[in-house]
């Protein structure tokens, strides 16, 4: 029984740099290192998404934890066997679906579902239900040239599920998809979130807070920031617009509490959170009444820079955390080495007898 | 999915995996192949220049009479040379892009989280576009064959026993391509600006196989070497088929070696190259994946 479903302990992935005539001309580092240590573990049963700002690596770990990639150091286990070394049995039991992927576009959904089935020795049945409860049964004869990017997202999914996996691995997975679909992908996914891991690498606040139940954020340079579970996040920071403010001189703490007690402070500026637009109007018209501002800007806030609020809030118990998380992992790793030092001392022994 | 090597051990059911993936890709190329109908137009176009130019070339050479020419008119030489490669270049360079054509698609990184080997789409590519060329090859070879008359000499087929000769000859030519073709599609794992390297081995082969002129030439550098080149699959099966079409005499003396003997080699480097090949093919792919390169094109 396999109490992880994913367990990535200081896992490492570099790519080459240029050209190999470059690489031998020039003096400089032949590699870039994309993910550099990266360490979780993700509990079975629950669903992850992987956030950070572009280029810090959500996509190479996505591929690497899928096998697309190998790594190049760490270890991995990915429902309870070995990334670097159990390829097949990984491969088995899970699924990658990406926005990159496209169709021939001259056969029909049919013919295409009857392909992927048939190399993954998936189930053409269960492709059919999804294709049903997905409101795509009426296109089943007619050929991907005429689909929509929606179309082709659900058809994406559907090829993802067919082999029934225990994770799914998706980026961007509703990526495309016109709102009143979306809606009803993110049902169906919510379901399927229930039977299977989801691990999704997505920017859509409302695709994490429906289908992830953690959320594992990385920084630039492809370190783990941290991991939060979505409801605390939910619970302690309930935000879904800003408002950022340019003062003219400074902005006092009282000012600034007087005008709305959820607030930070980013250099000069200012910036409030709301929950709703409701209040993110109520913010305004204070700011306006107060007065003393050059700039005024509101937005939306992703659920990255939510997880950052978390995570500024919580930076000590975090570090605390990774570093149990480390010594864990350090001492589990020293364990097996003893236990395969003394399995190997008994055998000796036995040759010797 | 049922499979007919359902078996107990894992080197079966790698085999079927492997089967069933070569199977499911050759279906789904040839159904795709034959929605581009203007496509295989354009392919029939293509070897009908090509039949049409290398006939007039060898026309307005006439009768050579070097000391390594063939005994026969170069038209027919060169018509040969055309009619043979058309089974042999379009599979060829479409197995030699199938892999950059699948990461293009984006579906590579699916198929290869699936344990689908990039072996199997690859031969699923050359087996797919083999049977759609051989298509080709028929419709503009027959026309050809009862069209050309030079100096007496027709390339209408000739006896039974003489031609079942020659089917041997040719699926070990179609074997030997295959391996080649392996070989250049893995490199596109690595390498994706590939289109001037598959031209070079194409033509390199080609002037090995004897397709502009003949491999008496390469005797002149050792006696061996004519004897050599004419044991590699491709060359056997280019010069049997002259021998057949114009000196109605498949089983011809192969530079001192018998056809029999001739066979056993063939079969003998196919295998040999095939299992490297096999080998070759898992490497690059591993070097792929650790290079971040197996989904780009």
């Amino acid at each position: 029984m396999v109490d992880q479903i994913i367990e990535s302990n200081a896992l490492i992935k570099e790519f080459p740099v240029g050209g190999l005539i470059s690489r031998l001309s020039k003096n400089e580092p032949t590699k870039k290192r994309i993910l550099n240590g990266i360490t979780f573990d993700l509990p079975k049963g629950l669903s992850l998404a992987l956030l950070g700002p572009n280029g810090s690596g959500k996509t190479t770990l996505l591929k690497t934890l899928s096998t697309i990639y190998s790594p190049d150091g760490g270890e991995a286990r990915v429902c309870g066997f070995d990334i670097f070394h159990e390829l097949k049995e990984v491969r088995k039991r899970i699924s990658f679906v990406s926005p990159a992927m496209d169709f021939q576009k001259k056969l029909t959904l049919k013919q295409t579902l009857n392909f992927f089935v048939k190399v993954t020795n998936g189930d053409m049945a269960l492709a059919k239900d999804f294709i049903e409860e997905l409101q795509l049964d009426h296109l089943w004869n007619t050929k991907l040239e005429t689909f929509s990017e929606g179309q082709k997202a659900i058809t994406r999914l559907c090829v993802g599920l067919q082999k029934n996996p225990e994770i799914l691995f998706a980026d961007e997975p509703t990526n495309g998809i016109d709102f009143r679909r979306k809606q009803v992908v993110l049902d169906f996914l919510e379901k399927q979130g229930r039977e299977r891991t989801l691990v999704l690498v997505d920017h859509d606040p409302e695709v994490v807070d429906v289908l992830c139940d953690k959320i594992l954020l990385i920084a630039l340079g492809g370190t783990v920031k941290g991991m939060v579970d979505v409801a605390d996040l939910h619970s302690e920071f309930n935000y879904m617009y800003d408002i950022m403010v340019i003062p003219k001189g400074a902005i006092s703490k009282k000012e600034a509490k007087d005008i709305c007690p959820r607030y930070e402070m980013i250099g000069g500026m200012c910036r409030f959170f709301a929950s709703n637009k409701k209040e993110a109007n109520e913010i305004h018209s204070r700011i306006i009444q107060w007065g003393n501002f050059i700039d005024i800007k509101t937005s939306g806030i992703s659920i990255e820079d939510i997880t950052l609020l978390w995570l500024a809030k919580h930076e000590e118990e975090m570090e605390e955390e990774l570093a149990e998380q480390r010594k864990l992992a350090k001492e589990k790793k020293q364990l097996e080495e003893e236990k395969k030092k003394s399995r190997h001392q008994k055998r000796r022994k036995d040759s010797c007898d | 999915m049922m499979s007919v090597f359902k078996g107990d051990t894992n080197y079966e059911k790698s085999l079927s995996s492997t089967f069933d993936v070569t199977f499911a890709t050759v279906k789904r190329n040839l159904i795709t192949d034959w929605q581009y109908k203007s496509d295989i137009v354009i392919q029939l176009l293509w070897t009908l220049t090509n039949l049409i130019a290398y006939g007039f070339l060898g026309l307005a050479v006439g009768t050579s009479t070097g000391k390594f020419a063939p005994p026969y008119d170069m038209s027919l030489f060169l018509l040969s040379s055309s009619v043979y490669w058309t089974l042999f270049t379009g599979n060829y360079e479409e197995t030699a892009f199938c892999l950059r054509e699948e990461a293009a698609r984006g579906t590579m990184g699916y198929l290869i989280t699936n344990n689908v080997d990039a072996l199997g789409i690859m031969v699923g590519r050359y087996i797919s576009s083999s049977i759609k060329f051989f298509g080709i090859f028929l419709i503009t070879t027959i026309p050809t064959f009862a069209l050309v008359k030079n100096n007496g000499v027709n390339l209408l087929p000739h006896t039974a026993l003489e031609f079942f000769m020659l089917v041997p000859l040719i699926l070990l030519a179609y074997l030997f391509m295959l391996a080649i073709s392996l070989f250049i599609g893995s490199i596109t794992l690595l390498v994706k600006q590939t289109t001037t390297i598959v031209r070079i081995v194409l033509y390199l082969v080609r002037i090995l196989a004897g397709y502009f002129f003949t491999i008496k030439f390469f005797g002149q550098y050792s006696g061996v070497l004519s004897t050599i080149i004419v044991c590699l699959p491709i060359t056997t099966g280019q010069y049997a088929l002259r021998k057949y079409l114009i000196e109605h005499n498949t089983a011809a003396d192969f530079f001192g070696l018998a056809y029999w003997q001739v066979i056993l080699i063939n079969i003998a480097i196919c295998a040999v190259l095939l299992v490297a090949m096999y080998f070759f093919v898992k490497a690059m792919t591993k070097l792929a994946r650790k290079r971040g390169t197996i989904e780009f094109y």
